[in-house]
């Protein structure tokens, strides 16, 4: 009997560059944040340095502003994972339509779109400090 | 280590970064210079901890295999092949489907070219299984319902993974009146557009997919009634969709970079039964799925929940449970004893 064979493409960070044909909210998100993750180290050395021997302080404000919209796309997700379980997976979930046409008196009600709202009023808060801190 | 202080890590520096920039940005704006040197030494310490905690969770935790695949695109054009009889020749297009077989000798996939007529009804399975009758019996397809059902006909049309049985061919032609399948890459490939599933399913059992009661007795000769309100059905009813198509980890970048993650349809079942009031494996069910390589390898991507076709929502299900492991390990409140 012929054994089955099979072969395995998966493993590779390159695999990320797939999502970018279907989703590029995920691919944007994931991408920053495995940038962040490589360079959170020579930041967080970078605070260090400044702290102990004053070095790098020209550069700390451009290294804020790089960490800040690197984790952007992470914190929007983080307040949309807050949404989604505090509604009991209907904010933000992509539930079965059918089964949310049945549901629908829990989607109506205030809280739920209050919960949908929060992380665009968090983003526009955020990106606002932002720009005030850019601009000081 | 592995099991709880990895999360707490990862997740208090999630939320610790954004914090001390923000508190860094307001006392900048309103210079307030005797904050600057305690905010940057937190800010420090959290990036540190980012990188480290989420550095060992996505690059160290993962196995991933050395199999590289190189996507040769020596073109083995087959255009002869033209279907010619179809239904209301008036309203037919010709579409050349371009497709990459897996060469499972050469191990990497090949472009095939085949030109076939289609009307605004024909659906990519149609397509492929006119090919096969008419033009290129090798060509390969898993498939069987072809209403949707059975969930054995997922590939990739034009890179986005779906069921070929419900995606209409002209609704996705692409310019110049072409299409493009290729297999589904987030799982391991067997032959031309047929993944193999083992992994899979393998995946699906570690997360005990079935009602469990203490009293075994009773689980295998039930006497007692078990009845369930609507609002005990609505708490696991879109889980229990899933038709196991492997659609969501074709899209899951995670499974994609990581295999040995359990992916979101193994997780949204391990949910589905942990939501189900009839169950009482409550806590044994979080313990599975606390884990690295479990519900901690899920970075909300959220393309598995866009992929599908079900509507079950796996990432979804994935975030209810990792708040259900994270309240159980802080306060114990596993539904045990229902
Ligand atoms: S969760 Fe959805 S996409 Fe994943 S296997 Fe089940 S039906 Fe398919
Ligand atoms: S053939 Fe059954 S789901 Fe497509």
């Amino acid at each position: 009997m012929l054994e089955k064979e099979s072969f395995d493409v998966r493993g590779r960070e390159m695999n990320l560059l797939k999502t970018l044909n279907y989703d590029k909210e995920a691919f944007l998100h994931l991408a920053s944040f495995r940038v962040l993750i490589v360079l959170s180290i020579f930041m967080s050395a970078m605070f260090f340095a400044n702290i102990l021997f004053g070095l790098f302080g020209g550069y700390i404000k451009a290294a804020i502003v790089l960490a800040w919209l690197l984790i952007t796309p992470q914190l929007y997700e983080v307040m949309k994972a807050f949404s989604l379980i505090t509604s009991g997976g209907f904010a933000f979930g992509k539930m079965n339509k059918s089964f949310l046409d049945l549901m629908r008196e829990k989607t109506n009600k205030l809280s739920y779109k209050v919960l949908v709202a929060l992380p665009a009023i968090g983003i526009i808060i955020w990106i606002a400090v932002l720009a005030a801190f850019i601009a000081v | 280590m592995k099991k709880s202080i990895l999360p707490i890590l990862t997740y208090s520096s999630i939320i610790a970064v954004p914090l001390f920039l923000f508190i860094y940005a307001i006392s900048y704006i309103f210079a307030a210079a005797y904050m600057y040197v305690p905010i940057q030494a937190l800010l420090g310490i959290s990036l540190a901890i980012f990188c480290i905690s989420n550095g060992i969770e996505l690059f160290v935790y993962k196995t991933g295999t050395k199999n590289v695949l190189r996507l040769s695109r020596h073109e083995v054009d087959q255009t002869k092949s033209t279907i010619s009889h179809l239904v209301g020749s008036k309203s037919t297009k010709t579409i050349t489907f371009n497709v990459k077989r897996f060469n499972n000798k050469e191990k990497q996939l090949e472009l095939h070219k085949y030109k076939v007529q289609v009307d605004k009804f024909t659906s990519v399975l149609t397509a492929l299984l006119k090919v096969k009758s008419h033009s290129d019996s090798t060509l390969s397809i898993r498939c069987s319902c072809n209403m949707g059902i059975c969930g054995s006909c997922g590939m990739e049309v034009n890179g986005k993974p779906v069921l070929a049985c419900e995606t209409n061919v002209l609704k996705n032609v692409k310019e110049g009146d072409e299409i493009e399948i290729s297999p589904m890459t987030g799982h391991p490939m067997v032959k031309d557009l047929v993944t193999d599933f083992d992994d899979f399913f393998s995946k699906h059992i570690s997360v005990a997919p079935y009602l469990e009661r203490k009293n075994k007795e009773e689980q295998y000769n039930a006497k007692e009634i078990y009845n369930q309100s609507n609002d005990d059905i609505s708490k696991f009813l879109p889980y229990s969709y899933c038709i196991m198509c492997g659609l969501c980890l074709d899209a899951c970048p995670v499974v994609n970079t990581n295999p040995q993650f359990a992916g979101p349809q193994a997780l949204s079942q391990g949910y589905r039964y942990y939501a189900d009031s009839r169950d009482q494996m409550g806590e044994a069910r979080l313990e599975l799925v606390n884990a690295p390589e479990m519900v901690w390898g899920c970075e909300f991507a959220g393309a598995c929940s866009d992929a599908c076709p079900k509507g079950v929502d796996p990432a979804g299900a994935i975030q209810l449970l990792k708040f259900e492991v994270m309240k159980n390990s802080l306060v114990g409140n596993a539904p045990d004893n229902k």
